[in-house]
């Protein structure tokens, strides 16, 4: 089991969203976040004042999965996530010891 | 009672079995109250007396609070008092220690006090809620003489001195509790207790008129005239459904909690009988329930207090003596509120009906109950003439142009059935279930919602969390248009199709009704037209794409509505759940107005019939393109085009160019000449997938070839395609130029393009040739611009320059070596000086921010042109 955490841009949601549930995903959590990485901030300027945005809107993607999907769904947010530009975000792959469905006490993989 | 802790769980939860089959309010409150006095004189009898001596002792036990009144809920507080003589010589610690460790160790919290009769009278005068709670008292053991001696006076005391005080110090209270819990009825998570319509509202009101009218009960308030018999039922209805409520979320969540959550809503809904706990349906049934209930409560302590008031009333009539409050005859200024002196009133002057609001904002008092009764009872004077004035809607109009107290106002004309009367459509809205999960409001309320938060708005409330929002609201001169356009933006959901296009076609009615001048219509309508519109693009889409800004823009028209847009998107969120407005999305909300902000400001894309211009170019385009090429393919091809682009060639053009992307396919170029004879220049057209330093390939191959670049168009499709349209003349004009020569540029570009050949060793080959036929003269005179505030999407490079051959060469070298892309160029020569615009980005698509690059590009190009 791994589990994948991906930080996309907002309005490129769906579109993942769509083709992981398309791949057979079954679950995942999505937060608003806000971050920055090398793209840092920048500045709006709105009638000659400077709005400085530090941190820039972003979504965050987790999914536990079986490990034999792992490259097919890590190739599928990287494709659909990419528009080439700064601030595409970043995807991460995890180990993932355990888990547990609470509601049944199901484990390991029965549980994802 | 063996073992009192388990014998009192056993009862609570005998009553949580009860309440489930429907034993609910006052009832189970009395159930659990005699349950009480059982234990507590279980525990008396068996620890303090005998039963046969128990009426002889020299005190008695009393209740207070709650459980005087016998509403005690489970997990409710149990306020005693021990009653002793003045002169008394029992053993008091050894009384309440037998009385009050059981109960202690039962687990019930007890408040206990001992008081001699003199105490008490003495307590009353300086503490108001000792007073309130020892009008209440109850008998509960001991002494009943003795009792029976301290109600008297109690009573005595508590209904002759300091009445008035008492009634002012409690409204006082209860203003300072609207502040700390919320000051409207509807909330989202309302307190039970606490909340405005809650039953501390009600209980302070009883406690008023309960001294006012020196009555002990309810029923002695309706003999002395304080409560009407409907009024009566209303309030015993509204209570009982409080109370059950109450139980419901005391027996859920197994402690005193009166925070009705979001989380128990659906539980209570449920185990009241509402049907499916998990329904949105049912939730909003109850809720709907809770609300109005609520509204009987606020309403019924308004009552109350203002009857209580009456006796010593103050009143002040508002005739042509006093013209200079603003107020007409028939009004006067009574107990602080607004009242209407002649009943009659209506009959002869039906606008007063709006009216009375104008005056009730304007001298921000309240209107008496007795007026909105009056209100209530002649609803009937608001007929079709009467929506239709213009007195009326010039009246309805300053009231919303007034900016703060608006909402409040508003809501008083809905709950008075006024608004709904002066605006059938919102009638139909009223009460009306919303469909979508994450409203959990009746439209109705969510409107009025709204319209508080853009009053917040207005207030400086958001300063610290929406700073950029709260300044720019600042710039609004239309607050009226906001509010009437936040009244109307739902009225489409009273209909099954599609609620905004049908709530358009309601604005266009009633602003037709109200007479409203034709472009403030037009306005509300856009408005509402659009009020989702801003957040799927905030949302959905990508706002570092230029194009998608452009066609948001072109859309929204102008830089007013823009702004009204923004800030009604924000005031329609923020009510569908406070939630559903975060700064998270606030700042996408704020990228997309400062690019669209800009855009408009600069006026390049936005001329009226813009939307009409491009639309037909389309249409010209697809007529032309139809019997060549698939017609899926035609949308998507011109899908992919910018807007800059289609707006600059001619349909012909771009037909042109869109089959000669479409043929393009594998083969890395496409490659088109069109010859201007008349005008001495060429039109080359270039496609190909783009890369960094493109641009500058291209002009490398057209020094080679002794063409002189006059002006440039690149643009770059959203599959990535760039498209470049290149004026040229040739160096030696007199010459044509052979169409071998065409061939031989074309299979530069492509050599160039895809790597065989190195656009330097070309121009290298060239050598010595450069410039040569301006060697004596050359100006080489050069101003460099870095403008970063033009736009959003692009630094912009100006240079300003002399005149030579190759020129365009050097600057797009330099750039290109910088790693920086050119998107936009625009270039002009006038009298041998040239002024070329550049609108470029760095190697990952973002404009150039950091001042030691653009030091480092302003000192590269000069190096450049000026050697």
């Amino acid at each position: 089991m791994k589990k994948i955490e991906a930080i996309i841009k907002p309005f490129k949601l769906d579109d993942v969203k769509e083709k992981l549930t398309e791949l057979g995903v079954q679950g995942m959590t999505v937060s608003e976040v806000k971050g920055f990485g090398r793209q840092k901030g920048h500045t709006e300027i709105y009638r000659g004042a400077e709005y400085v945005i530090d941190f820039v809107p972003k979504v965050k993607l987790e999914i536990v999965i079986k490990d034999d999907i792992v490259s097919k769904v890590v190739e599928t947010i990287e494709k659909y996530a990419r528009t080439g530009k700064i601030g595409d975000g970043k995807i991460f792959v995890l180990p993932v010891e355990e888990a547990i469905r609470i509601r049944t006490g199901e484990r390991k993989e029965e549980a994802i | 009672m063996e073992n009192l802790k388990d014998y009192i769980r056993e009862s609570i939860n005998r009553l949580e079995e009860e309440f489930s089959k429907g034993l609910f309010g006052r009832r189970l409150l009395r159930r659990y109250s005699s349950i009480m006095d059982e234990c507590l004189k279980e525990v008396f009898l068996s620890n303090l007396s005998s039963r046969r001596n128990v009426r002889n002792k020299s005190y008695a036990v009393a209740a207070l609070g709650s459980y005087g009144r016998e509403e005690l809920s489970p997990f409710s507080d149990i306020d005693l008092m021990i009653l002793i003589p003045d002169r008394f010589n029992g053993d008091l610690e050894d009384i309440a220690g037998k009385m009050l460790y059981p109960l202690w160790d039962a687990g019930l919290t007890v408040g206990h006090c001992n008081r001699t009769l003199k105490d008490c009278l003495t307590m009353m005068k300086g503490d108001i809620t000792i007073r309130t709670s020892l009008i209440e008292m109850r008998y509960l053991i001991g002494n009943k003489d003795l009792y029976n001696r301290f109600l008297t006076s109690i009573r005595k005391n508590a209904f002759s001195k300091g009445a008035n005080t008492f009634i002012s110090s409690q409204i006082k209270d209860m203003e300072s509790r609207r502040k700390c819990y919320g000051e409207s009825v509807y909330l989202l998570e309302p307190h039970l207790k606490d909340g405005e319509g809650g039953l501390r509202d009600i209980q302070s009101a009883l406690w008023i008129a309960k001294v006012k009218f020196k009555a002990t009960n309810i029923d002695e308030l309706r003999e002395k005239g304080a409560l009407s018999s409907w009024e009566i039922s209303l309030l015993e209805e509204s209570l009982d459904f409080l109370w059950k409520v109450r139980n419901g979320l005391h027996f859920l969540s197994g402690r005193k909690n009166d925070h009705l959550a979001y989380e128990y809503q659906g539980k209570i809904a449920g185990l009241l009988g509402y049907g499916d706990s998990t329904s949105t349906a049912v939730l909003r049934k109850f809720m709907h329930d809770y609300y109005q209930c609520a509204e009987n409560i606020k309403y019924l302590s308004s009552v109350l207090i203002e009857r209580s008031r009456k006796d010593k009333r103050r009143i002040k009539t508002i005739g042509r003596r006093t013209s200079s409050k603003g107020m007409e005859l028939g009004f006067r200024i009574e107990n602080n509120g607004i009242s209407i002196a002649d009943s009659q009133l209506f009959g002869r002057d039906p606008y007063v009906m709006i009216k009375v609001f104008k005056y009730s904002l304007e001298l921000e008092k309240e209107i008496t109950i007795a007026a909105q009764e009056l209100i209530m009872n002649n609803l009937d004077v608001i007929d079709e003439d009467f929506r239709k004035s213009k007195e009326v809607n010039d009246y309805f109009i300053s009231i919303l142009r007034k900016g703060e107290g608006v909402a409040k106002v508003l809501k008083t004309m809905h709950r008075l059935g006024v608004l709904g009367r002066l605006i059938p459509e919102f009638g139909n809205i009223t009460h009306l279930p919303q469909s979508y999960h994450h409203h959990i409001y009746t439209t109705d309320i969510h409107t009025l919602f709204a319209i508080d938060e853009f009053e917040y708005l207005l207030a400086g409330k958001y300063r610290d969390t929406f700073p950029f929002l709260s300044n720019l609201v600042k710039e609004e001169k239309r607050v009226d248009l906001i509010f009437l356009a936040l009244l109307l933006h739902d009225l489409g959901k009273a209909f099954d199709t599609d609620h905004v296009e049908k709530g358009v076609e309601l604005v266009h009615t009633i602003t037709d009704r109200m007479g409203l001048p034709h472009e403030d219509a037009k306005v509300i309508a856009f408005l509402v037209k659009h009020h989702i519109y801003m957040s799927i693009v905030a949302q959905t889409r990508d706002l570092s794409d230029e194009d998608l800004i452009i066609k948001f823009s072109q859309k929204i028209k102008d830089v007013d509505r823009l702004r009204m847009l923004y800030i009604l998107t924000f005031a329609d969120s923020k009510a569908s759940r406070s939630e559903a407005f975060t700064s998270w999305k606030a700042a996408l909300f704020q990228k997309l107005y400062i690019r669209a902000f800009h855009i408009l400001e600069k006026g390049d894309f936005t001329m009226t019939d813009m939307d009409y211009k491009l639309d037909k170019i389309k249409n010209d385009v697809i007529s032309d393109l139809r019997s060549k090429m698939p017609m899926d393919d035609i949308h998507y091809n011109l899908d992919l085009t910018p807007s800059r682009y289609l707006l600059n060639n001619s349909p012909k053009v771009i037909s042109n160019h869109i089959l000669l992307c479409w043929n393009l396919e594998e083969r890395p170029l496409a490659f088109d000449v069109r010859e201007k004879t008349d005008k001495g220049y060429y039109d080359i057209f270039i496609a190909t997938p783009d890369f960094p330093g493109l641009f500058y390939k291209v002009c490398g191959v057209m020094v080679y070839h002794n063409m002189n670049i006059l002006d440039a168009q690149i643009d770059t499709r959203s599959d990535g395609i760039a498209i470049e349209l290149i004026r040229v003349n040739y160096l030696y004009n007199d010459e044509t130029v052979e169409s071998q020569e065409w061939s031989a540029i074309q299979d530069n570009l492509e050599k160039v393009i895809d790597g065989r050949l190195k656009v330097e060793d070309l121009v290298k080959k060239k050598g010595s040739y450069l410039g040569f036929n301006e060697a004596g003269l050359r100006d080489t005179k050069t101003t460099i611009g870095i403008d970063n505030d033009i736009s959003d999407f692009y630094t912009v490079i100006d240079v300003e320059t002399g005149d030579r051959f190759s020129l365009l060469y050097s600057i797009t070298k330099v750039m290109s070596d910088m790693g920086i892309s050119i998107y936009i160029a625009k270039i002009t020569t006038r009298l041998m000086r040239v002024t070329d615009s550049f609108y470029v980005r760095d190697i990952f698509g973002q404009k150039i921010y950091e001042e030691k690059t653009l030091e480092k590009v302003k000192g590269n190009l000069m190096k450049a042109l000026e050697n």
